[in-house]
């Protein structure tokens, strides 16, 4: 992990809808490689989170899943948002705003 | 609900699709050069798919799978709790399905809810019967009633293909079957065209039970002939099988228009037309939206116009509507507080065999408490643990629950032999349906859950030795509630012997012993009035030649059957009696009083001189004779009689008439000599110089002899009549009495367990006292001593308990208090000697114990 930090509870979900939320549908490899880019090489996902992560979101409907051919012409499984799954990008959003702000002020001070 | 979808379509593939995912990561990440981030693939496996799986339900599967194999290893526990189980859930089941049948059931018609039962309410009394004028012009004058209808039951003699049959006919306006929304199975039903006209559509719809016992099943049944009471009728059709009319226990087997009335119900009946004579039960059927109130009172406005046109029935009538969505019971008055009390005493049983089952489970988990341990010890979930003891004792319930319901399959037929033969023949289509096997699953289920949760709780307490300290105290407390409860059981059946004991030994009056008796009605197969006389003539002088009859005697109400009739008596030159004028009648002939043992006290019997031709003659019984001439001499008065001028010739001892259990009745006896339409029902009666039961088929053979189609019935001893009288007293007594030693068994199981249990327990202990030097008595009176404080305890608890609850039914009791000391006392020492024999072995066995063994013993 070096320097990468740790993943606070629950963002995961967030980081992931919201990679996904730019529109393309990707596989689990991609989405752990956009937040790690995404995040100037900060975060890094692992697959030991990001699986059981996506098979719950899935579930809830956050996200669809389908099988499909990779770049490198292998069986790769796609993950797309749904419309439950903006919905809940939005909320989660929101209430991330809400509590980073407030750990920065409590931090300033 | 989604989920639950979307689970199921990727359950199948759900393994090899993630081992696929993470296969491509894995690549992806190596020929990408980033540092592989490994988690634990395991771990990664089983978060990601725990997620899809049914969990629940397939760690139930496999909780269900380690019950069966556990089970298998102790056949003893699981055999002494399905056995206590399945007696308690059956014999709960039995009696909650003849309740259902007798008390709860709906017709089965169209909505039965909205069905009321018309009858009138004259000062306090019930009136439940309408003459048919009064029918007619209530129907006529009916605004607030979607539809009145009426019907009649009575017994006939049913000819069909060459067989006589007694059976049940029941007359039916023309909008009954419509009105109830009854289909037939094919052909018609009786409809309004058949109901216009009197005696002009002889037609007949047949029950199915009678078409598929009687009629073979005829498939082209629809335009035959059968004779119903000598009078042909033509079937047009056959009603389906679930109806059974509106009476409970009562199933007609023909049906037929209210018009024909007059060819069914014999002669001797009074017109049709009579306004005095009531015989039809009414029964409505509210429209949606209209009030049972609103109903009555529209009703009611028609019946005092119809009230002032008739001047009777006497008195100011007033309608009164029932809902009748059960139909009419007469079982209903008789048994619906034997079978609560009977519902009360199953249920204590349940209780008792449900502590057995709670008793086994912890004793169970004793003995199992090593291996829930290591369990807990590597990381099992005390949650995941309690929901496998629960579903093994839920496992238990509800095989326990399954076996109760083929007992009681059983116990019902048990049960419907206690219900009395009557004048019109009880058929009762007691079968499960879905409110007793609901009720059976319910009770399995509550008692598996409920009864397994505190042990299971128990046994999964992380401090074992805690775990088995309390385990013991509660397994002595759930002996101490058995006693209890079958204290409760004990004093209960002890109170129902006595009073059925009472009330047999009431004096009736009548001598029922050796005495045979018969019923037959000959008009009903079409003897015209002077053939009865000499049917009956040439049957007492027949009877007469069996060998070992000393008398022969005959009535026309059969005595203690329930049946009764009804008249006036009233004494010219005197006012009528503070109590009414009635006095209830029976006509005899032969030697009755003989036979049934009454005694002539002053005056004469019947003779040959009371011809059709002179005064009638009466007998009156002392009560009548003390009511209606206090303090003077009866024998030789001029009374009216039914209108008719009588004499009274003598004075006969008191009996009673009806039922045993009724105050002695009024009774005139007039003779069958003089009786000018002698077409009615009669009971011979003969005493026999030995068991009466041999004379029966010679009794059958004569009958047969003189017809051999004329249909005889009732045919049993006084004596079985007499106890038939007595059905509720004596079904309360037998069942409770059954159901206490059945308490008294199960508690006793209970007691033996823990008993067995501690001795084994304190093995160690006691070998030590003994080699210490303590004698060998000395330790039996320990153990027994134990289980004494047990079962004091219990009788403490049981005793008020017991004395609260039998005030509860003190209407069922005759002849003894609620709280009689004798029966609580016969209650505790039937308890404390079953629990020393409960306690005997263990005791013994603990004395036996070998202090070099027991010191090895562990």
């Amino acid at each position: 992990m070096g320097k990468s930090a740790s993943l606070l509870q629950g963002t995961l979900d967030l980081l992931i809808l919201h990679a996904l939320s730019r529109g393309e549908a990707l596989h689990g490899y991609a989405i752990a490689q956009t937040i790690h880019l995404l995040s100037d090489e900060v975060l890094t996902v692992e697959e030991g989170s990001l699986y059981p992560a996506l098979y719950r979101l899935e579930l809830d409907g956050a996200i669809s899943a389908r099988w499909g051919v990779s770049e490198n012409n292998r069986k790769a499984k796609y993950y797309q948002i749904t419309r439950r799954g903006r919905k809940a990008v939005a909320e989660q959003q929101e209430s991330w705003n809400r509590l980073s702000a407030a750990v920065q002020r409590v931090l300033a001070r | 609900m989604r989920r639950f979808f979307l689970k199921l379509i990727r359950r199948p593939n759900l393994h090899t699709d993630l081992e696929t995912e993470l296969a491509f990561h894995r690549e992806m990440a190596a020929t990408h050069g980033n540092p592989l981030s490994l988690g634990n693939a395991t771990m990664i496996r089983e978060e990601a798919l725990d997620l899809w799986r049914f969990i629940w339900l397939e760690d139930f599967w496999r909780d269900v799978l380690y019950a069966i194999r556990t089970a298998r290893r102790s056949p003893g526990f699981v055999v002494t709790s399905l056995l206590s189980l399945s007696l308690g859930i059956g014999a709960n089941a039995a009696i909650f399905s003849l309740m259902n049948t007798v008390l709860l059931r709906s017709l089965p018609v169209d909505r039965p809810e909205e069905l009321e039962y018309v009858s009138m309410q004259i000062g306090k009394g019930i009136q439940p019967v309408f003459s048919y004028p009064h029918f007619r012009d209530l129907r006529s004058g009916n605004t607030v009633l979607s539809e009145l209808f009426a019907r009649s039951a009575s017994p006939a003699s049913l000819v069909a293909g060459g067989r006589t049959d007694r059976g049940v006919v029941e007359v039916v306006s023309g909008n009954y079957f419509p009105a109830l929304g009854v289909r037939p199975l094919f052909g018609r039903v009786i409809g309004e065209d058949d109901d216009r006209v009197p005696m002009a559509s002889p037609v007949t719809v047949v029950g199915y039970r009678y078409w598929r016992d009687r009629l073979g099943s005829d498939p082209a049944i629809v335009g035959k002939t059968i004779r119903i009471d000598d009078f042909p009728f033509t079937v047009v059709g056959v009603a389906p099988p679930a109806f059974f009319g509106l009476e409970v226990g009562t199933s007609p087997d023909v049906w037929v228009p209210m018009a024909m009335q007059p060819a069914v119900f014999g002669s001797g009946r009074p017109s049709f037309d009579d306004a005095n004579w009531g015989w039809i039960n009414v029964f409505g059927r509210r429209a949606p939206g209209v009030s049972r109130a609103r109903a009555q009172a529209g009703l009611d406005v028609v019946l005092q116009q119809i009230v002032a046109r008739y001047k009777k029935p006497g008195g100011h009538p007033t309608i009164v509507l029932q809902p009748a969505s059960a139909g009419l019971s007469r079982l209903r008055a008789t048994f619906e507080s034997p079978l609560t009390v009977l519902m009360a005493v199953v249920a204590l049983v349940l209780l008792i065999a449900c502590a057995n089952l709670a008793n086994l489970l912890l004793a169970r988990s004793t003995v199992r408490h090593r291996e829930i341990a290591v369990r807990l010890a590597v990381g099992a979930g005390r949650g995941r643990l309690v929901r496998q003891l629960l579903t093994e004792s839920s496992l238990l319930g509800l095989v326990g629950g399954a076996l109760g319901v083929a007992m009681s399959a059983w116990g019902v037929r048990m049960l419907l032999r206690f219900l009395p033969a009557e004048r019109i023949p009880l058929q009762l289509e007691v079968h499960l349906d879905v409110r007793v096997l609901g009720f059976a699953a319910l009770l399995s289920l509550l008692t598996g859950v409920l009864f397994g949760l505190a042990p299971a709780l128990q046994a999964t307490r992380p401090d074992v030795a805690a775990a088995l300290k309390s385990a013991g105290i509660w397994r002595q407390s759930l002996v101490v509630a058995q006693v209890a409860l079958s204290m409760l059981l004990l004093v209960g059946s002890g109170l129902f012997l006595e009073s059925l004991r009472n009330v047999a030994k009431l004096r009736i009056g009548l001598d029922t012993d050796n005495v045979l008796m018969a019923s037959m009605n000959p008009a009903l197969s079409g003897y015209t009035q002077p053939q009865v006389a000499d049917f009956y003539r040439q049957l007492e002088a027949r009877l007469h030649e069996i060998p070992g009859v000393r008398a022969v005697g005959l009535s026309e109400v059969a005595l203690l059957s329930g049946g009764w009739n009804g008249v006036g008596l009233m004494v010219p030159g005197r006012p009528v009696p503070a109590g009414g004028n009635s006095i209830t009648m029976n006509r005899v002939g032969g030697d009755f009083f003989q036979t049934a043992g009454i005694a002539i006290l002053r005056g004469r019997d019947f003779g040959p001189g009371d011809a059709p031709d002179v005064p009638l003659a009466a007998i009156l019984n002392e009560t009548a004779a003390q009511y209606f001439f206090p303090g003077m001499e009866a024998v030789g008065r001029d009374v009216m009689l039914m209108g008719q001028p009588a004499r009274i010739i003598g004075l006969a001892a008191d009996s009673k008439y009806r039922s045993v259990r009724e105050d002695t009745p009024r009774i005139a006896y007039l003779s069958f000599r003089q009786d000018r339409s002698p077409s009615r029902e009669r009971t011979v009666y003969l005493r026999t110089a030995a068991d009466p039961a041999f004379t029966a088929p010679a009794l059958r053979a004569v009958i047969r002899g003189l017809d051999r189609n004329l249909p005889v019935y009732g045919l049993k001893t006084f004596a079985e009549q007499k106890a038939e009288s007595l059905s509720s007293e004596r079904l309360l007594a037998a069942l409770s009495g059954f159901f206490g030693v059945l308490a008294l068994l199960l508690a006793a199981i209970g007691l033996y367990g823990v008993l067995a249990y501690l001795v084994e327990r304190r093995t160690r202990e006691i070998g030590i006292r003994i080699s210490l030097g303590a004698g060998r008595d000395r330790v039996l009176w320990m153990v027994l001593r134990g289980a004494l404080a047990m079962a004091a305890a219990g009788l403490a608890l049981g005793v008020p308990l017991s004395r609260w609850l039998s005030t509860l039914v003190v209407k069922q009791l005759f002849g003894i208090q609620p709280g009689d000391v004798g029966t609580l006392a016969g209650a505790c020492a039937v308890l404390t000697a079953v629990v020393v024999a409960a306690a005997a072995i263990p005791a013994w066995r603990a004395s036996r114990i070998n202090p070099l063994t027991a010191l090895r013993y562990e």
